[in-house]
């Protein structure tokens, strides 16, 4: 069996309508390896919920291949999605039956006992509200509900279409805890979200899509970029600073309150040059692109006159565009 | 299997559909309720009163005048007699309960059922769609064929069971009341009876898919419900009015046919192209009308499936 949970090879999704054909997932050629949490990122309409609903079998595929586990989906989607836990865009339920109820009816789909739902409404913090309408629950609970029911069938992959929308700060990190809890445990998650910080924290490596095509994927480290963007040198005398560097050979640019030093593969020698003519250094940090910096550098629409995408993006793991 | 008693377990969890049976079979033992009124035996004061009223009407003047003058013509009084003079029985208002005619109550309560058994399907496949759970279920078991059988299979069995049950307590009560008040029931017809309420059934069943195929492939449960109700207020009469040949395909005809058993139809002063007008009279046999309502079932079916394995759940 491959070592790549999901593969998406020339993927495509077209919609039409009265207004024209609308190109939803353009080629989308991606690959998730067996293990961790993988960020999987875009902007509103790139196309991820899409992709996920293919590769679960609630969209058809216009154009493309999809293997999950290894095996061609949809064709043997019922061999694998007793592996796979999914939440697609925001918890569905009966309204009117309880929490207890709408689980034990997804448990007998698939042949689990009616005393594991009890466990797992338990693991969430439901085990007291199970009896209630789902109708009554808050958003937060509807979500650790469909995560619940994710858990029935103790997946191999848990696909997560933004687990956290609508939830409060402890909402959020509670989710958090479970994602990445789940993920040391072996469970593959794909962790589809807004809240880029979210991914940063708890992802081990991101895939960014946009308009339906990959721009980048690899691990966070690697799309963010190893060598950073320079150090940020604080002292007494910016000006007398930035005289002692530039006579160094050093790239030094003056900002209002620091110095950025862009060509600085060694730290010490920077401070033994300032400390040598008499400036001492009361701060030194290395300046590096987060997540969020990196996505909308990425994802940002072009305006006219632009050049092409971002240089910054062909350093950035795997990179398509 | 499984599949199928989850499929059961949550049709009769919820709960409008239960509410729907119910009312259904209320409705249905009301109609049973007014058949029994108004058949209800007479009593000794109603003889008295018809009595009354036949001996007032046999003593009028014109009608002893009547009576003499066929007695002076023909000589013969017992004949005259029971020519002009009306029996008290002339005077009883309401009919007595038959049970032989059995399928003047059975067709409208068979209809009362199929419709609830209609907008059970629709719902419970429309409470799917508008709560979204349908993709979730599909996350528990993607084979939708599967998934369509078993919902399928669900509502049948459950529009089986109500439908039996109501046409059960309502013509029970009525056979019940018969036999009480001694009127005549003839050998087989309990087993006549049971195979008419057994077609009806049948009906019901097919009832149930219909609607639970029309929603798949309109997405709504309004739309199905407002198709239903248009073909059933205006749909018939407004086809008979632009297609005077149309009696034969009326869907209406077909399930009296089917339920009630063969029977024509005369549509008086039917008028061809030239002028020429003349009584046509449609038959319609129980064996035309299962083919015809099976195949409108089997189309119903095969394009609700295909649509539900192909298209796009959200």
């Amino acid at each position: 069996m491959s070592d790549l949970i999901v593969e998406t090879i020339d993927l495509r999704k077209t919609y039409s309508n009265r207004r024209g054909r609308f190109v939803a997932v353009d080629g989308l050629s991606m690959q998730v390896p067996a293990g961790g949490v993988h960020g999987f990122l875009g902007p509103n309409g790139s196309g991820k919920t899409t992709t996920i609903r293919m590769l679960l079998g609630l969209a058809r595929a216009s154009g493309g291949r999809m293997r999950l586990f290894g095996e061609d989906v949809p064709q043997h989607l019922p061999a694998v999605m007793g592996r796979i836990g999914a939440i697609v865009e925001q918890p569905k339920f009966f309204p009117t039956f309880t929490g207890h109820k709408n689980l034990s009816l997804l448990a007998r789909t698939i042949g689990v006992e009616s005393r594991q739902v009890d466990a797992v409404l338990d693991e969430v913090g439901l085990g007291e509200r199970g009896e209630d309408r789902y109708k009554t629950y808050s958003l937060g609970m509807k979500q650790r509900l469909a995560i619940a029911a994710t858990l029935l069938k103790q997946p191999r992959l848990l696909i997560l279409d933004e687990p956290t929308n609508g939830l409060d700060p402890a909402g959020i990190r509670e989710i958090r805890d479970t994602i990445v809890g789940l993920g040391s445990r072996g469970v593959t998650v794909i962790l589809s979200s807004h809240i880029l910080a979210e991914v940063q924290q708890a992802c081990d490596s991101v895939s960014i899509i946009g308009h339906g095509r990959l721009l980048a994927s690899g691990s966070v480290d690697e799309v963010i970029g190893d060598s950073g963007r320079g150090l940020r040198v604080v002292v007494d005398d910016l000006d007398r600073g930035m005289e002692v560097l530039q006579g160094r050979s050093f790239s030094v640019r003056r900002e209002a309150t620091h110095l950025v030093v862009e060509n600085a593969a060694d730290a010490s020698a920077i401070t033994r040059e300032l400390a040598e003519s008499g400036q001492y250094v009361s701060e030194l940090t290395p300046l590096r692109d987060d997540l969020e910096s990196v996505f909308l550098d990425l994802t940002r629409t072009p305006e006219p006159g632009d050049g092409p995408p971002p240089s910054s993006a062909s350093s950035r793991g795997e990179v398509t565009t | 299997m499984r599949l199928f008693g989850v499929e059961l377990s949550r049709l009769f969890a919820r709960r409008a559909v239960v509410v729907m049976m119910v009312l259904g079979t209320l409705a249905v033992v009301c109609v049973a309720a007014g058949v029994l009124y108004n058949n209800r035996p007479v009593s000794s004061a109603d003889v008295a009163t018809a009595q009354q009223e036949a001996d007032r009407y046999n003593e009028q003047r014109f009608t002893q005048r009547r009576l003499d003058r066929c007695i002076e013509r023909t000589g013969d009084t017992a004949n005259c007699e029971s020519r002009h003079l009306l029996p008290a029985d002339a005077f009883m208002y309401r009919p007595q309960l038959k049970p032989a005619d059995y399928d003047g109550w059975l067709v409208p309560m068979v209809a009362i059922c199929a419709a609830m058994t209609f907008l059970i399907g629709a719902t419970f496949i429309g409470a799917d769609y508008s709560s979204g759970s349908l993709g979730t279920q599909l996350l528990f078991q993607p084979n939708r064929w599967k998934v369509w059988m078993a919902k399928c299979a669900a509502v049948g069995v459950g529009a089986a069971a109500f439908t039996a049950l109501a046409l059960g307590i309502a013509n029970g009560a009525i056979l019940a009341f018969a036999s009480s008040w001694d009127r005549p029931i003839r050998d087989g017809l309990l087993g006549d009876i049971c195979a008419a309420g057994g077609r009806g059934t049948v009906l019901a069943v097919a009832s149930a898919i219909g609607g639970l195929g029309l929603v798949l492939v309109a997405r709504h449960t309004a739309a199905a419900l407002g198709l239903l109700a248009l073909y059933g207020v205006a749909a018939e009469a407004v086809i008979r009015s632009v297609w005077p040949g149309s009696e034969r395909w009326l869907l209406s005809n077909h399930v009296v046919a089917f339920v009630g058993g063969s029977f024509n139809r005369t549509i008086f002063g039917q008028c061809d192209g030239f002028g020429e007008c003349s009584d046509v009279v449609y038959r319609f046999s129980t064996g035309t009308a299962t083919v015809y309502l099976g195949l409108t079932l089997l189309v119903v079916a095969v394009v609700s499936l295909l649509v539900f394995v192909r298209r796009d759940v959200a």
